[in-house]
């Protein structure tokens, strides 16, 4: 290790977060650098002094004035906005199933080749993002709507959850059999053509 | 969750809501120490507290058995006091300096030196932006670890422990400067070199 990575290591080291190797080196290495050796003095002080923060108490009768405007506990009444989104999801996954079995209806496919189909169309869509120069928007964007659908996720109740898992499944299905009809369309065309 | 907390909890849900009392015994301390060190200001940290309780209390039914008490609790302290934060920024409200010092120890040279010590330690803190502030709180005030303060803060570990190093760096860059000015604290670390 060099001087460079020994703040790293100080760290680690302070919290026990080091294998005893990498433990080994650290302190090979600190023996040796009075540089190290002053800060890692520095660092272990400073760790003295926030463990010792003091613990801090309200004012007294604390307890008294929060029951005070407590109620008898009763059951948070439901949400109407996830009861929407619950009928919601429920609704287009309705949809998009029957699209499924009407697609397979339509083509006269048994059950694995709707499956397979579906798979396909899944596979078409990435396909077709990475075709059509989407990359960079393949990249930015799904962080950023990660991140909407972790803190919308959160707020949920395991029934919002499922429904919101659902409409995700389903906008991606919807997605792709769009994209795979579009296709059709277009294939069509041209051999009219 | 510790099985005391299971029996309070089971007694508010059946409708003894003075149980509750138990609870806010238990973790006022370790709340109002957190919503201090993010507002720096006693009556704004009891009001927050007190509002971090009701929530608690009003979402008990929510609460989820297998995570622990402390962890759950003060994540709502955590959530509680951004929003605040958030809500005074857009107020543009001024940050009061608030710093109070510890309890007195042994001697007066040792009281001076704690105090001074305290008072360079809290007022670098405050100065911490609040996602730091919060992970150095938790970490070293309120002895959580890397796994409880991912959880609280809904971050990955390794984030957690690199704002940790982070917030430390910017610590010890804020207590620099005093050091070369040869405050108590300077002299204690040289003591200890």
């Amino acid at each position: 290790m060099d001087c460079r990575s020994s703040e790293k290591y100080i760290n680690a080291y302070l919290d026990k977060d080091l294998s005893a190797g990498k433990e080994k080196i650290f302190k090979a290495h600190l023996a040796g650098c009075a540089d190290c050796r002053r800060e890692f003095d520095q660092y272990r002080l400073m760790k003295e002094q926030l463990d010792g923060l003091e613990v801090l108490s309200p004012a007294e009768g604390f307890e008294g004035r929060i029951l005070s405007k407590m109620e008898p506990y009763k059951e948070p009444a439901r949400d109407p906005r996830r009861d929407l989104v619950l009928i919601i999801g429920y609704f287009i996954t309705l949809f998009a199933v029957l699209n499924v079995l009407t697609t397979a209806a339509v083509q006269n496919l048994d059950w694995i080749s709707a499956i397979v189909v579906v798979t396909r169309v899944f596979r078409d869509v990435f396909d077709g993002l990475i075709f059509q120069g989407m990359l960079s928007l393949f990249i930015i964007y799904p962080i950023r709507i990660f991140n909407w659908a972790r803190i919308i996720f959160s707020e949920l109740s395991p029934e919002g959850r499922m429904a919101y898992s659902l409409v995700i499944i389903t906008l991606l299905m919807l997605g792709a059999f769009s994209r795979s009809l579009l296709q059709k369309m277009s294939e069509n065309l041209s051999k009219e053509h | 969750m510790e099985g005391w907390e299971k029996d309070v909890v089971n007694r508010i849900l059946q409708g003894d809501a003075h149980s509750y009392e138990e609870i806010i015994t238990a973790y006022k301390n370790a709340v109002f120490s957190l919503c201090y060190r993010m507002v720096y200001q006693k009556q704004e940290a009891e009001d927050l507290s007190q509002e971090v309780f009701l929530k608690a209390y009003r979402s008990l039914g929510k609460y989820d058995r297998g995570m622990k008490f402390s962890t759950w609790i003060l994540t709502i302290a955590r959530n509680t006091c951004i929003d605040y934060l958030r809500r005074r920024k857009e107020k543009n409200l001024p940050l009061e300096e608030g710093l109070k010092a510890g309890e007195a120890p042994i001697s007066a040279e040792e009281a001076y030196l704690y105090k001074e010590q305290q008072r360079e330690i809290e007022a670098a803190i405050e100065r911490l932006p609040g996602e730091y502030r919060l992970l150095i709180i938790l970490y070293h005030q309120q002895s959580r670890s890397y796994k409880e303060i991912a959880a609280i803060l809904d971050l990955p570990m390794t984030i957690v422990k690199n704002r940790l190093y982070r917030g430390r760096k910017m610590l010890k860059e804020e207590l620099d400067p005093i050091r070369k000015e040869g405050s108590p604290w300077t002299a204690e670390a040289v003591k200890n070199i």
